[in-house]
């Protein structure tokens, strides 16, 4: 360090050195330092305290811990700068102490807020009952009136102007004192009472008892002996109760009768002494054990209001009662209207529950109206008609907001089949656990668009159309089944002139496995062939299947898949006309056909 | 806690209730105000592990016209004396007090306590006056109401002496 004490010392020394010959010099040198520390060493020593003071921080801190506080003051004492440089330090560090951890700071407080806060309680419940009770009783009568009229010029609360009426006194607080020292012994205060520090209360008391004795026995010549017991303050009294060793002393707003003196301070004091006899004699100073005294002293705090000595004597007039009637009356009306409303307003939304195809999401009510919203099918019944209809709920009261979906009711999906597919009259739909019946005769056309749109139908898990009759199909059914093909007698040749029956035989076949297989049938054709009833039957019965054998090749041939055909005879057994003449054998000499429609997979089976 | 009555003794204008005023709020108020007969505050003490609460009775200063009343020492575990040390007069009347308290309710521990140090150049209670003090067994601090020198540390030492450890 450049400013160090040996520094300051040595520099002269090292400017007078010759550079060369030190050894010779040495003596010199050293008699030097010592002339030097001769002269300068007391005022050495001082600046190196100085410097070490200035130097050192826990020095100088210490220095300083001994002048701030009188520092402090007499800043204080001048101006309020040191209070405006300090206090945002102060705010913003309890700021953080408090954000850190709130709580020390709760902690600290805590002894305050709590009576703070129970005192507050306190005062509210019991102005609150206590102006109940009066303002019962007084905003019914003119001097009532007076009053509500007293209240609202001065800004005070009604019941604190019939309190201040009405109120002959109250005990407020009840000291007990050491009679000896004039110290605390016990405090009580009505929970409305202000309070002050009860211990310098005690003391003042104590010291203005003395001091007004004093000055009686000095002016009037008051005996030796004789006490002050009672201190007018104006609207408060302190009244004294003296014993051997205590005294209590009750402060009083407002006139208390004499009585309270003999009849409580006096017996109250007396049990005190009783009870804390030994406590009292020795008591040192502290007060501890007589926390006991509490319940005594509390039984004192007592309070008389005008009118309220008796109050089975007060009776609530008769125009109170009607007027109470009244209103219980126009409450009860007001709240069956209510109960009716909202009765017809749950059985109508109940009843919507109910209805297919309508889902309630929210009910409420909205500018003063009822209001229901939800789902609705555009098949489902219409809530304003069931609301007109069924209710008797005011429909100008009642909103409806409804959003369109589709229901899958069987109900519904039966009637969006109907209305979509729209079947021919002679077939009906059903539905079942989702599968759509068709029945009834239909074109092929009709048959196809229903299988193809009934699957596209919500809610239409399958189509079942094993019960639809295709009309076309049964049309050439019916005509193939009327065709009979006739044959020469005994012979398997087709008589003459029947080319074009065969031919629109060949048609009306093809024509038919077309239409069938538009529905997924197979038909199957069966050639019975006939004989009259000339000759052998068994040579009929080969006769017949020969015809019919003979018929079958010849299809075959003409394009007719021979998986669909088959060939039996039937010889005279199965006549196609009942032989009543000659006429009616060249009929029954043929080959007639009978038709079976079969599915698909049977088809396939029967091929296989 | 434990309760103590101490009373404050001395001429009119030593500063006894700047002095209480000092020790209560640590406070000073430069105005002087009279006290009219008593004056009651309380302050409470830690001295080792045991808490003490003072109940202070400021009474007022004896003068001429007016005498301290005894009667206010009833019951009081102890006192301090209070002397202006700019003023020789206010030594004898603390003189004059202590023989009456003696006298009135025997010998009470107390602290003799000279006020107004920080007005040292001005002081008429010397050094040799206080010696005599001391050799008569009182206990003598210089204190200042006005800075706070002393006053915490009288207070102390006389409660110390109410509630011996």
């Amino acid at each position: 360090m450049s400013d160090s004490p040996l520094r300051i010392v040595s520099s002269p020394t090292n400017q007078t050195e010759p550079p060369a010959g030190q050894s010779q010099s040495q003596p010199k040198q050293d008699e030097m330092a010592e002339l030097r520390r001769l002269l300068l060493e007391p005022e050495q020593t001082q600046i190196n305290n100085i410097l070490e003071r200035l130097n050192n921080p826990r020095v100088r801190a210490r220095e300083l811990s001994r002048t701030l506080p009188d520092a402090i003051r007499l800043r204080n004492a001048q101006d309020e700068s040191l209070k405006d440089a300090l206090g945002p330090t102060v705010v913003s560090a309890f700021h953080a102490s408090v954000k850190k951890d709130p709580h020390p700071i709760a902690a600290a407080i805590s002894p305050l807020m709590g009576p703070a806060i129970r005192r507050y309680i306190g005062v509210a419940i019991s102005g609150l009952l206590q102006s109940f009770d009066q303002t019962l009783k007084y905003s019914l009568s003119w001097q009532g009136v007076k009053w509500r009229w007293e209240a609202l010029t001065t800004g005070k609360r009604f019941g604190e102007v019939v309190l201040y009426h009405t109120l002959l006194y109250r005990v407020e607080q009840v000291f007990l004192i050491h009679k000896q020292t004039g110290l605390l012994l016990q405090h009580v205060a009505a929970p409305t009472a202000e309070t002050q520090d009860a211990d310098i209360v005690s003391g003042m008391m104590t010291a203005m008892k003395e001091a007004i004795g004093n000055f009686g026995r000095d002016s009037f010549g008051l005996q030796q002996g004789e006490t002050i017991d009672t201190l007018d303050l104006g609207s408060e009294e302190v009244w004294f109760e003296a014993g051997p060793k205590a005294i209590l002393a009750a402060l009083i707003h407002g006139q208390a009768p004499q009585t309270l003196r003999q009849d409580l301070l006096a017996p109250t004091l007396e049990a005190i002494h009783i009870e804390q006899r030994e406590a009292l004699e020795q008591f040192d100073g502290d007060n501890s054990s007589f926390v006991a005294t509490r319940p005594h002293l509390e039984a004192c705090l007592q309070s008389r209001y005008q009118g309220l000595k008796d109050p089975a004597q007060f009776k609530v007039p008769v125009y109170v009662w009607l007027g109470l009637f009244v209103l219980l009356a126009a409450l009860g009306t007001w709240v069956f209207f209510a109960w009716r409303d909202y009765s017809r307003w749950q059985a109508y939304l109940q009843r919507l529950q109910s209805e297919p195809g309508l889902v309630i999401t929210e009910t409420g009510k909205q500018n003063g109206k009822r209001v229901v919203a939800g789902l609705r099918d555009p098949l489902a019944a219409d809530p304003n008609e069931i609301l007109r209809r069924e209710t008797q709920l005011d429909p100008n009261a009642v909103t409806g907001q409804w959003q369109p979906y589709q229901a899958l009711e069987p109900k519904f999906i039966l009637t969006r089949a109907q209305t979509l597919l729209d079947p021919p009259p002679g077939v009906t739909l059903s539905l079942e656990n989702g599968a759509l019946s068709a029945r009834g005769t239909a074109l092929t056309q009709w048959i196809a668009e229903a299988r193809r749109f009934a699957r596209a139908l919500p809610g239409v898990t399958s189509f079942d159309d094993q019960q639809l009759i295709n009309q076309d199909l049964q049309q050439n059914i019916n005509l193939i089944e009327q065709t009979i093909l006739r044959f020469n007698s005994g012979t398997t040749q087709l008589t003459g002139g029947q080319t074009q029956t065969v031919q629109s035989l060949l048609a009306t076949m093809q024509q038919l496995i077309a239409q069938a297989s538009a529905v997924q049938r197979v038909p199957h054709f069966e050639l019975i062939g006939h004989t009259d009833t000339e000759g052998d039957e068994s040579l009929n019965l080969k006769l017949s299947q020969e015809r019919a054998d003979r018929l079958l090749t010849m299809l075959s041939s003409k394009g007719i898949n021979a998986s669909l055909l088959a060939a039996t005879g039937a010889g005279s057994q199965a006549p196609v006309r009942k032989e009543s003449s000659s006429a009616d054998k060249p009929f029954n000499r043929s080959v007639s056909f009978k038709i079976t429609l079969r599915s698909l997979s049977q088809a396939g089976k029967e091929r296989q | 806690m434990i309760q103590k009555k101490i009373c404050l003794l001395g001429a009119f204008a030593v500063g006894k209730t700047s002095l209480v005023a000092r020790f209560v709020k640590s406070v000073y108020a430069e105005q002087y105000v009279t006290t009219v007969g008593v004056k009651v505050d309380k302050k409470a003490l830690t001295l080792g592990d045991q808490e003490i609460s003072l109940i202070i009775w400021d009474l007022a200063g004896e003068d001429e016209f007016q005498k301290v009343e005894m009667s206010y020492l009833r019951g009081a575990a102890g006192y301090l004396l209070v002397a202006d040390g700019t003023r020789r007069s206010t030594l004898e009347t603390a003189r004059m007090l202590a023989q009456r308290v003696t006298e009135t309710h025997g010998a009470l521990p107390f602290v003799f306590l000279v006020n107004k140090s920080d007005l040292a150049d001005d002081w008429e209670i010397d050094e040799q006056a206080l010696a005599e003090c001391t050799q008569a067994g009182w206990q003598v601090i210089k204190a200042s109401a006005k800075n706070g020198t002393g006053v915490e540390e009288a207070f102390k030492l006389l409660a110390a002496q109410l509630c011996p450890q």
